[in-house]
């Protein structure tokens, strides 16, 4: 992580500062908290180590400061912006994704055991990120 | 010493709730910054593995964000892109491991003015 620029007051009062960061190679992915191999199974397995109903932010914001000499730390989950037009732009919470994906279409499909028909699913693969490319 | 320390925080606390009020939160600052710093000088006396440091390490997180609302502080990150001119507002979509990203942090709040050495 390295600084753009020093943390400076505007003029409201609030204290902003813009940091370069790089996410690291070992980052941890983004998770659903609950996950379960197959629709036949009924028990879902936490992600989470606490068993958290939610999955932890992979990227933190921190400020630190003193009140009456005393530090204080303050945590704050890193978002992203998203259009959402014509209304403006709502904020998400910044997920670190796997650089490969592979999508199937359709998602589910029910076969029927009499007269079963061939059918292929569409699918394809992506690697976002750095030096993008995709396939099929 | 644990229950006259437990004391000491529990009279802190009681002086926050008196002086909090939904016109000027802020008074209660002082009694929670005392109220923290109780709290850290008697965890450091006991060992890590103890219940009662458990219990006040989890004491010491709700006097942040008991100061943190007191304050009526609140801290942003966002991500632009690398490069992205400061003041605009592009959009930004889900990151990779080892992608570059600027994060612009902000922390404002009414109660600014209490605060000393602050880092981003």
């Amino acid at each position: 992580m390295a600084p753009e620029a020093d943390a400076h007051p505007s003029p409201d009062g609030t204290v902003v500062r813009r940091i370069l960061v790089t996410i690291g190679g070992d980052a941890r992915l983004a998770r659903p908290a609950f996950t379960r191999t197959s629709l036949m199974q009924h028990r879902y397995t936490g992600a989470e180590r606490a068993m958290a109903p939610f999955a932890a932010p992979q990227v933190i914001a921190v400020a630190r400061f003193q009140v009456d000499g005393v530090p204080v730390t303050l945590r704050s989950v890193v978002r992203r912006r998203e259009a959402r037009l014509p209304y403006g732009y709502i904020r998400r919470e910044l997920q670190v994704l796997p650089a490969l994906s592979l999508t199937l279409r359709p998602r589910v499909a029910i076969a029927c055991r009499a007269g079963v028909r061939s059918r292929h699913p569409d699918g394809g693969c992506g690697r976002a990120g750095p030096g993008e490319a995709g396939g099929r | 010493m644990l229950a006259s320390r437990g004391r000491d925080i529990r009279g802190h606390v009681a002086a926050a709730a008196a002086a909090v009020s939904l016109q000027r939160p802020v008074d209660s600052v002082l009694a929670l910054a005392a109220g923290l710093r109780g709290t850290r000088d008697l965890l450091a006396r006991l060992a890590t593995a103890n219940d009662a440091a458990f219990l006040l390490r989890m004491k010491a997180g709700q006097f942040e964000r008991a100061l943190s609302a007191g304050l009526a502080l609140d801290l942003l990150g966002m991500a632009v892109p690398p490069g992205a001119e400061i003041g605009v507002a592009p959009e930004s979509g889900a990151v990779v491991p080892g992608q570059r990203l600027s994060v612009d942090l902000s922390l404002a709040g009414s109660g600014l003015a209490q605060l000393s050495d602050v880092e981003l």
